[in-house]
């Protein structure tokens, strides 16, 4: 067996590993705790692998490349974990899938009044936004998160309404 | 420990190169604050920077093989991805913006009124079109006058990841 092809083989059967592992505990947490998962998980599955091929193996697993493929398989699964998850673009597109023609109007009550009403619910589940009857207010604790992400962009001169076309 | 081959070295430090390109890029002359041609800008740099050092430990008589060439563009795409979870958080997340919008509001607001902050309209429509921009430039639906339908090839192609990757995921 080549080195090349060992550190190929070692990396494919680390990332169905880590694929397999992600798959059951996000079914299994119900999907919270979501990124620390994915990243732990990355982490795990890696130190297991190293440990079986280096020491149980006599695969001449070569180490630098096969993190480097790992971390670059790792980093594709968190991506889309992310955009399958929170997406609304992605979402809009499934629902075309769905339906052959949808009017843009159809779109935005089907797909962003939906999650602005589920984000609302997830703002005040975590304590940052609250309701006084029809309105919304940002709590005492909303205040000092907005003022933190708002101190870190101006760090970064970061310029954005939330728009990707502003 | 081996130490890593050198072209595996410089991907590294191409890797490292992309969150602090994505902060100096906005400074100085030719400074980028819009968030979309930092982030490209970002990622080509650090790919540039490390093909030049590539190719500079070649013309010196220590060429790399192919293998350590895929594994050097592996490790800068991890990079470049994690980079951009977290800087599209912050640039574009939805949650995180509607945060913002209220906040700066200073003012409790209702669903329209924290819509029309958002986006200027009190309809959802303006975001829906900001976000299907994202599908009608990378080729996926394509609009006619109003109505919006799924592009045949990619679009499908799409559509069909996005099911198997929410089965393989567990989301509903």
């Amino acid at each position: 067996m080549t080195a090349e092809f060992a550190t190929l083989a070692a990396t494919s059967l680390a990332l169905a590993a880590y694929l397999l592992l992600v798959a059951i505990a996000l079914r299994l947490s119900a999907q919270s705790h979501a990124l620390l998962l994915l990243v732990g998980g990355a982490v795990l599955v890696c130190a297991a692998s190293l440990t079986l091929v280096l020491v149980w193996t006599s695969w001449p697993v070569l180490l630098w490349h096969f993190l480097a493929f790992y971390c670059g398989g790792v980093a594709i699964v968190i991506f889309l974990y992310g955009a399958a998850l929170k997406s609304l673009s992605l979402q809009m597109c499934a629902l075309l899938g769905s339906h052959a023609t949808r009017s843009v109007g159809e779109l935005a009550d089907a797909v962003i009044r939906t999650e602005f009403e589920k984000r609302i619910a997830l703002l005040e589940g975590s304590g940052l936004v609250e309701r006084q009857e029809n309105l919304f207010a940002v709590t005492e604790k909303g205040s000092t998160a907005a003022n933190r992400i708002v101190r870190t962009r101006n760090a970064l001169r970061l310029e954005s309404k939330g728009l990707y076309a502003m | 420990m081996t130490t890593p081959p050198p072209l595996i070295a410089a991907a590294f430090l191409a890797a490292v190169a992309i969150p602090a390109l994505l902060v100096l890029l906005a400074f100085g002359p030719a400074r980028l604050r819009a968030p979309w041609p930092r982030y490209k800008a970002s990622v080509l740099m650090a790919y540039a920077g490390w093909g030049t050092a590539g190719l500079t430990l070649a013309l010196r008589g220590m060429p790399a093989p192919l293998f350590d060439w895929a594994a050097g563009f592996a490790l800068i795409l991890a990079s470049a991805l994690a980079s951009f979870v977290v800087w599209s958080v912050l640039a574009w997340g939805f949650t995180l913006n509607m945060l913002l919008h209220l906040a700066q509001a200073r003012e409790p607001l209702d669903t329209m009124a924290w819509v029309e902050r958002y986006c200027g309209h009190r309809s959802f429509r303006q975001i829906a079109l900001d976000r299907l921009n994202i599908l009608f430039a990378s080729g996926l639906a394509r609009r006619r006058e109003e109505s919006v339908e799924l592009a045949p090839g990619a679009g499908r192609l799409a559509v069909a990841g996005l099911v198997v990757l929410r089965r393989i995921f567990g989301l509903s």
